[in-house]
């Protein structure tokens, strides 16, 4: 077992052969406090981790998608149809599958009044902290009937499910799109409105996005708003928890008169679908990588002080002379040989 | 420079040997050093080795490169004889009839087993069943104008000499041919017979085309295709008359460039829709499946040097009665009215391009920066260690313990 010492790399040296100073404590408390605020600044690096972003081709073979909308509009339910129409051919009548209730028109506080929404994109804890599953309520009857004058708007709001394909989902006042017997006057028609919610895919009310919380309002009863919306499927990934949503740009148009192929002015939002989904995850290396990662950083450290003091000594004492070594200069609690 | 200079300078200053305190502890941690140093190192190296693939995205320059089509699907209820496939895109490009293109037709019978995997074509050789009357002039039936027959020369006669005559004849005029029956060419051919005999079977078909890297479709739809000013049409009068027949299908592969090995860890998509069955339990008859596919141009390149140049595509599915209106499926929707029974892939491709490339997780100065990171914090440990346990040992046993 004796032959266990020659192995000894960390040869230690008798206290009475070292010599210590206060100038060496000071750097030593200094070190100490680097240290810790290095370790410190690490472990919140490693448990904040890293964001990763890859981006790839859905393998799932997709169907339909969700639609979540609220808006208030400046005309009677009564008046107002939605309908669906995309790349298959296929139309929806999305009255039976959206909420419809006759309300006073208002302006809701904080609503972006005919300008751009100051929107930026959700980072990966704000979605996360804000994807809570919501529904929509259902609708209520507020016992006025359509003739009365401050019931003039009307509140439109819920899912519908679309085809995954390139469409438009249009805001029409009723009997001029499908031809009906009764239709609005013209002179009557005002699409003024405010959109309180526009979102793809699952329903989460807290996250924003591009279209939520703007009001567009127009004294013409002829102008028609179109909203161009590409959809990016995006899922947010962190410690487990997975968050499947749809970001989208936007561009928007408004023009006189009605749309290409429609006798009257609409609202209308055009959709289409990206092929490439966006995850944004949270990665962190492992906690052995960490530990090793953390020592290597904080003995490094710490060999960079020794060699600074050592260097900074020798650098005094060659330029400056012997008494201003920081290493060697006596305290005053050092005994004192009986030669000095 | 004097010696005495140069040892001013020594930033390395060693202790004496004879002041230099050993101890068995020290010797201990120095050995577990050393098989740490040397696990780190190993797995440094192992790191080294490791191979990762970073994705990126570029805009895809490759315009003028075709689309390879590789497709292998199975109609159980569409005889081959029935099946035609176009394609069209939207610069106006038509490749009519693909399926008489080198693609490969496998009989099947109603159960899905293989018959065989000859090109069947209805009716007999031509010279087998030629008239006897060499001066003969078959009838078209009113599909082609053979009133002033009598007053030209024999060259310039009008005549539908054999089945397939008076069915493109028959096809001019968007007429529906159905089986051929009293049509004496084809009776005499035994189109009429064979057509009625093959007509509960399957159809598996595998092949390849070209596309042209723009959007467009192709489809899979019963009888012959014409093309005219007025449009795109099937003659679907005998899949009509034959209520068994469908369009249920199984895609065994479909993909537009070559397979690839994964090399991502997130699976290709390069064919998403593999082994997708489309068989509902209502009939389907008269029903059109259209497949919606975003083609993304993807290059994968491998360590050895080699470059793959494919694409990935992903799928929206789709499918409507032909007679329009809603459906059990689909109760608030309208579906559009027209169109024949058909199977539709639409594809559309993307401006972007995804490059997957496979590297090596570190470079050799990672590599050699993190062994010597690793040496360096192990001795550190080490040093810290063996202080604590020597004073340790010197607090509790005195000077003689170690």
């Amino acid at each position: 077992m004796a032959g266990l010492r020659t192995f000894d790399a960390f040869p230690k040296t008798e206290e009475q052969h070292v010599r210590k100073s206060s100038k060496g404590g000071y750097t030593s408390i200094l070190t100490y406090f680097f240290l810790i605020f290095i370790a410190w600044s690490e472990f919140g690096n490693f448990f904040g981790g890293y964001v990763d972003e890859q981006y790839g081709v859905s393998k799932d073979l997709r169907e339909t998608v969700q639609i979540n909308m609220d808006m208030f509009v400046h005309m009677p339910c009564k008046w107002l149809e939605v309908v669906v129409q995309d790349h298959t051919g296929d139309r929806k009548l999305v009255r039976e599958e959206l909420k419809m209730e006759s309300i006073p028109f208002f302006l809701p506080y904080g609503t972006v009044i005919n300008e751009r929404n100051k929107i930026a994109t959700p980072g990966l804890d704000e979605v996360l902290a804000e994807a809570i599953p919501g529904q929509f309520r259902d609708q209520i009857d507020f016992g006025s009937g359509d003739d009365n004058q401050e019931f003039n708007g009307c509140h439109v709001f819920g899912t519908i499910t679309v085809n995954m394909v390139k469409g438009d989902l249009m805001v029409i006042p009723r009997g001029q799109s499908l031809g009906g017997p009764q239709r609005m006057p013209l002179d009557a028609i005002n699409l003024s409105h405010v959109i309180n919610e526009f979102s793809f895919g699952d329903f989460y009310p807290y996250i924003d996005n591009p279209l939520d919380r703007i009001a567009r309002i127009t004294a013409e009863s002829t102008t028609s708003f179109h909203y161009h919306t590409s959809v990016v499927p995006t899922i947010f990934r962190k410690l487990g928890a997975e968050v499947d949503t749809n970001q989208y740009s936007l561009s928007e148009t408004e023009h006189e008169g009605p749309p290409q192929g429609l006798r009257v002015p609409a609202i209308i939002f055009s959709y289409s679908f990206e092929a490439l989904t966006i995850t944004i995850s949270d990665e962190r290396i492992s906690f052995w990588q960490f530990v090793v990662r953390l020592v290597a950083i904080l003995s490094f450290f710490v060999y960079i002080m020794t060699w600074a003091f050592t260097l900074l000594d020798m650098a005094l004492v060659l330029l400056l002379g012997p008494k201003w070594s920081l290493r060697y200069q006596r305290d005053g609690r050092q005994k004192t040989g009986i030669l000095e | 420079m004097k010696k005495s200079k140069l040892l001013s300078i020594d930033a390395f200053s060693k202790t004496e040997e004879d002041v230099r305190i050993r101890t068995r502890t020290g010797g201990l941690i120095t050995l577990s050093c050393v098989v740490v140093t040397v696990l780190l190192l190993l797995s440094e190296w192992f790191h080294l080795k490791e191979v990762v693939t970073r994705p990126q995205l570029v805009v895809d320059r490759d315009r003028h490169l075709k689309l390879d089509l590789n497709m292998d699907i199975t109609f159980p209820h569409v005889p081959c004889h029935l099946l035609n496939m176009d394609i069209m895109d939207s610069a106006g490009e038509l490749q009519l009839d693909v399926l008489n293109k080198g693609w490969s037709k496998t009989r099947l019978d109603p159960s899905g087993q293989v018959l065989d995997t000859k090109q069947f074509k209805p009716g007999k050789d031509v010279g087998e069943y030629a008239p006897e009357d060499e001066d003969y002039c078959g009838p078209c039936y009113g599909a082609r104008d053979q009133t002033k027959n009598d007053e030209v020369s024999k060259e310039e006669r009008v005549c539908c000499q054999t089945c397939e005559d008076v069915r493109d004849a028959y096809g001019e005029k968007q007429w529906a041919f159905f089986d051929g029956k009293d049509v004496e060419q084809c009776e005499r051919e035994g189109y009429v017979q064979q057509v009625n005999e093959h007509i509960e079977e399957g159809c598996r078909i595998k092949g390849m085309a070209k596309l042209n890297r723009i959007g467009g479709n192709l489809h899979f739809a019963p009888g012959k295709s014409f093309q005219n000013k007025r449009g795109h049409f099937h003659d679907a009068s005998l899949y009509l008359a034959s209520p068994s027949l469908n369009f249920n299908h199984i895609i065994h592969h479909l993909s537009f460039g070559k397979e690839v090995e994964d090399i991502t860890g997130q699976g290709t998509s390069t064919a998403p829709l593999d082994g997708t069955k489309v068989s509902p339990e209502f009939d389907t008859h008269n029903h059109q499946f259209s497949y919606f596919a975003k083609i993304v141009p993807t290059r994968y390149e491998y360590l050895s040097g080699e470059k793959v140049e494919t694409t990935q595509f992903t799928t929206t599915y789709h499918s409507r009665p032909i007679r329009g209106g809603r459906d059990s499926d689909h109760p608030t929707t309208l579906h559009s009215m027209g169109g024949f029974p058909s199977v539709y892939f639409y594809f559309e491709m993307s401006p972007l391009k995804v490059i997957n490339k496979q590297q090596y997780a570190q470079s050799w100065s990672g590599f050699l920066l993190n062994c010597i990171t690793s040496i360096g914090g192990v001795l550190a440990v080490g040093t810290v260690l063996d202080k604590i346990t020597y004073k340790a040992q010197r607090s509790m046993w005195g000077k003689k313990s170690t």
